[in-house]
């Protein structure tokens, strides 16, 4: 897989119409890391998300990916939907969802199927192959979408809530793929979620979001060492600590 | 599939429960034979006229015209459902001017098109595509606009080309519109087949009911009856199975 | 695209009248087959004035309206029962499945033995076409009524008169009128196929009659008018949804 790619989000605005959703966003996102997003429902994470894979624009400001400025949409760039049950074709096969990534990218008939098979095999689905969509559990449909999006092989990958709809054993179980996938392969991760403790073992700084209009609250690095346990690094007193600190700071924000 | 057999067998039964009613009804002489024949006389109607093969002739006909109008309607439909689906400056001019002329019940044309092509079979056809063609054009238009934004994202980020992206993700999602649309339109062409068939007089089912009773052959009119009603029923049932066969992703 | 005034859709009509005019007049063949836009106006002009049109619209809008009425009726009444009663939808669905693929129109000549010509013949030919689709519509309707709805009438312990009422005809209400514009247009197009056929009466006989008489500006003047009825029935229907969707936030 690509290397990982930086983002860079130089003073970034966005509005609906009149209405301001984000306003002043600045930050960077290192090449090679994993960036998570929190804050409350509805202070503009998903569109955030949006402005970085290139389905909407920045109404000030830009977003650079490694130094070019985004305007549009492209195959390096994947994004894991929050609503994965409307992002999957659902007259195609698991295999075949899958096999979109490959054939978009032109790549030849004959080599697909190995790929397609190594994708399926790493999101756990190997046997649901030729299955369909709506034949799928909303938890494998997730990961089926996950398979695509790391069949497109990206420089970036943009998740929005990924993991939501699991229950705590899959999602354990993902959230380690992911890591082990991440430190292979050096990708760029922006995670999205509403789960702190989901923020903090995956990500290497977490972006906390305040809204009206959406805008930074708070940016702190995680400096607990990949990789990472699920057992060892919750019992953390890193762990720990940034987790109380970062609870007082969003729940506090609702007051406040 | 055991559904479909069960459902066949509730239908064979109640269908020959109406026959059973239906002879009883002739039998007990309820209602005068002018007006309704018993189910022996329209089968022997039936069978003679199998035989003799002018029924099989009006038969064929009738399903000819009816499958020649509906195939056309529907390559034209989807066609231009698609253009107009797919581009937005085709759906801006023609969209508006398509909903002034839909309302037109189909039939009217009738006149217009004998005035042009006379009692002709080209005339038949011409009808039966004006007519049959909205279901499919105005369900194909339907199936490529409503299409799912987050699917349109899936293409935008793969950066899937513009034929892949109606080949792969609009035509198939637009499918079940489309499949839905060319059911209606089979619908209508056998309507527009019979009528413009009365109309004309020439050989075809329409005119064997209009000749039947003009002589008061009242089980041959109820023959006549019978095959239409059929056609209908495996038409229909064909595209309900090949419907269930396309979309069977759909559980 | 653009914001504002959509003018393509006039700029498509009129390309589409001036080719109209020019192929006739390069043709010359308007005297007894078509007729340039330009005379069909004026016939429909006279025809308005000497009041003819409005007589042929009256009849058929009259076979049109009173065959929807009590094909719809029916057809609702008995889709409400086959919705609500299994043993009924059963016992119902055979003749459904082999009534409802026979093109109404085909029922004519048997309808014009029974019940002569004039009004009654073409209304239950109407009925005939508008009910099986009724039938249908009604029963998915009901079969698509939350089933936690009937649970609160089941628990409220209320008559069966009382759940039809108070739970399935609200819930249903929305696409029953869906459906009544579905069936109008049906209602319509078999008033003047009937008139067309045979029927001396409305506005598709005078059609036929203008057609055999070679006189395309009136054929085509009464189209115009045949179209112009299916539009006002559309719209009526299309309004009556409005209303029925529209939340009334204060209902006294
Ligand atoms: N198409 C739109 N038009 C107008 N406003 C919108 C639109 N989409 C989103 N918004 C508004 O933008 C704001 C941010 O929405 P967004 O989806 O980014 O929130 P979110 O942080 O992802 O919320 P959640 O955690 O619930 O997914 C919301 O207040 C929403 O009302
Ligand atoms: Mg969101």
């Amino acid at each position: 897989m690509a290397a990982g790619q930086s983002i860079a989000f130089d003073d970034v605005g966005f509005a609906y119409g009149a209405i301001p959703i984000l306003s002043n966003i600045n930050f960077t996102i290192e090449a090679g890391t994993i960036s998570c997003v929190i804050g409350p429902s509805g202070c503009g994470k998903t569109t955030l998300l949006r402005l970085v894979a290139g389905f909407i624009r920045a109404s000030e400001g830009a977003i650079r990916v490694s130094g070019k400025v985004r305007t549009r949409p492209s195959r390096d760039v994947a994004v894991v939907f929050q609503d994965y049950q409307r992002a999957l074709l659902p007259w195609r096969t698991a295999y075949e969802n899958v096999s979109l990534a490959l054939e978009a990218a032109h790549v030849p008939r004959a080599e697909r199927r190995e790929r397609i098979e190594v994708m399926l095999e790493l999101v756990g689905l190997p046997n649901h192959a030729r299955k369909f969509p709506a034949q799928l559990s909303g938890g494998m449909q997730q990961r089926l979408q996950i398979a695509r999006c790391l069949a497109q092989e990206p420089s970036i990958l943009l998740m929005d809530e990924p993991f939501g709809a699991l229950d705590a054993m899959t999602r354990a179980v993902l959230q380690d793929e992911l890591l082990r996938i991440q430190q292979k392969s050096a990708l760029t991760v922006m995670f999205v979620t509403h789960d702190l403790d989901e923020a903090l073992y995956l990500g290497n700084q977490i972006l906390a979001l305040k809204s009206n209009p959406g805008r930074l609250g708070r940016l702190v690095d995680v400096p607990l060492p990949y990789p990472r346990d699920q057992l060892a690094t919750k019992e953390d007193p890193t762990f720990l600590h940034m987790r109380r600190e970062l609870f007082s700071l969003t729940h506090g924000g609702h007051q406040g | 599939m055991r559904d479909l057999i069960k459902g066949f067998a509730i239908n064979t039964l109640s269908i020959g429960a109406l026959i059973v009613i239906w002879y009883g009804i002739t039998a007990a002489r309820l209602v005068p034979r002018v007006f309704l024949p018993s189910p022996a006389a329209v089968w022997h109607s039936l069978s003679t006229g199998f035989v003799s093969g002018t029924l099989l002739e009006q038969t064929g006909h009738t399903v000819i015209a009816m499958l020649a109008g509906w195939f056309l309607c529907s390559l034209l439909g989807v066609v231009l459902g698609s253009i107009i689906g797919v581009w937005p400056l085709a759906r801006l001019s023609l969209g508006p001017v398509l909903e002034i002329f839909r309302p037109m019940p189909p039939a009217a044309v009738i006149p217009v098109a004998i005035a042009i092509f006379g009692l002709s079979r080209e005339m038949s056809l011409i009808v039966v595509v004006f007519g049959a063609i909205w279901p499919a054009l105005l369900a194909t238009v339907h199936g490529f606009s409503a299409i799912e934004p987050r699917l349109k994202e899936v293409g935008a980020a793969l950066e899937v080309s513009p034929q892949a992206f109606v080949w792969k993700i609009a035509l198939p999602n637009a499918t079940p519109d489309i499949i839905a649309g060319m059911r209606l339109s089979m619908v209508i062409s056998l309507v527009l087949v019979v009528i413009t068939n009365m109309i004309t007089g020439q050989v075809g089912l329409g005119s064997l009911v209009v000749l039947a009773s003009r002589t008061f052959d009242m089980a041959g009119l109820y023959a006549g009856l019978c095959l239409l009603a059929v056609i209908g029923m495996v038409s229909n049932s064909v595209l309900q199975f090949a419907e269930r066969w396309l979309l069977s992703y759909r559980q | 695209m653009s914001k504002g005034f959509n003018y393509r859709p006039f700029v498509v009509l009129a390309v589409l009248l001036a080719g109209w005019h020019w192929a006739l007049g390069l043709h010359h063949v308007e005297s007894d087959t078509l007729a340039p836009p330009g005379k069909v106006v004026a016939e429909l002009g006279r025809l308005i004035l000497d009041g003819t049109v409005l007589v042929a619209a009256r009849q058929t809008l009259l076979a049109t309206l009173l065959g929807l009425a009590a094909g719809s009726f029916l057809g609702t009444l008995i889709g409400l029962i086959s919705g609500l009663a299994q043993p009924v939808a059963l016992a119902i669905r055979g003749p459904v499945e082999v009534l409802r693929p026979l093109p109404a129109i085909a029922l004519v000549p048997l309808m014009t033995i029974t019940f002569g010509l004039g009004l009654a013949m073409e209304v239950y030919v109407i009925i005939f076409a508008v009910i099986w689709p009724c039938i249908i519509l009604t029963q998915s309707a009901v079969r698509a009524v939350d089933p936690r709805l009937l649970e609160v009438a089941d628990v409220l312990e209320l008559s069966w008169l009382a759940r039809v009422w108070k739970i399935v005809l609200p819930s249903v209400r929305p696409r029953l009128i869906v459906m009544l514009r579905f069936v109008g247009a049906i209602a319509l197009l078999i008033a003047v196929t009937v008139e067309l056929v045979s029927n001396p009466w409305g506005l598709g006989h005078q059609m036929m009659i203008a057609e055999e008489g070679f006189h395309p500006d009136r054929m085509l003047a009464y189209l115009v008018v045949i179209t112009l009825m299916g539009w006002c029935l559309n719209w009526a229907f299309v309004a009556l949804e409005r209303h029925a969707f529209t939340p009334r936030l204060n209902a006294n």
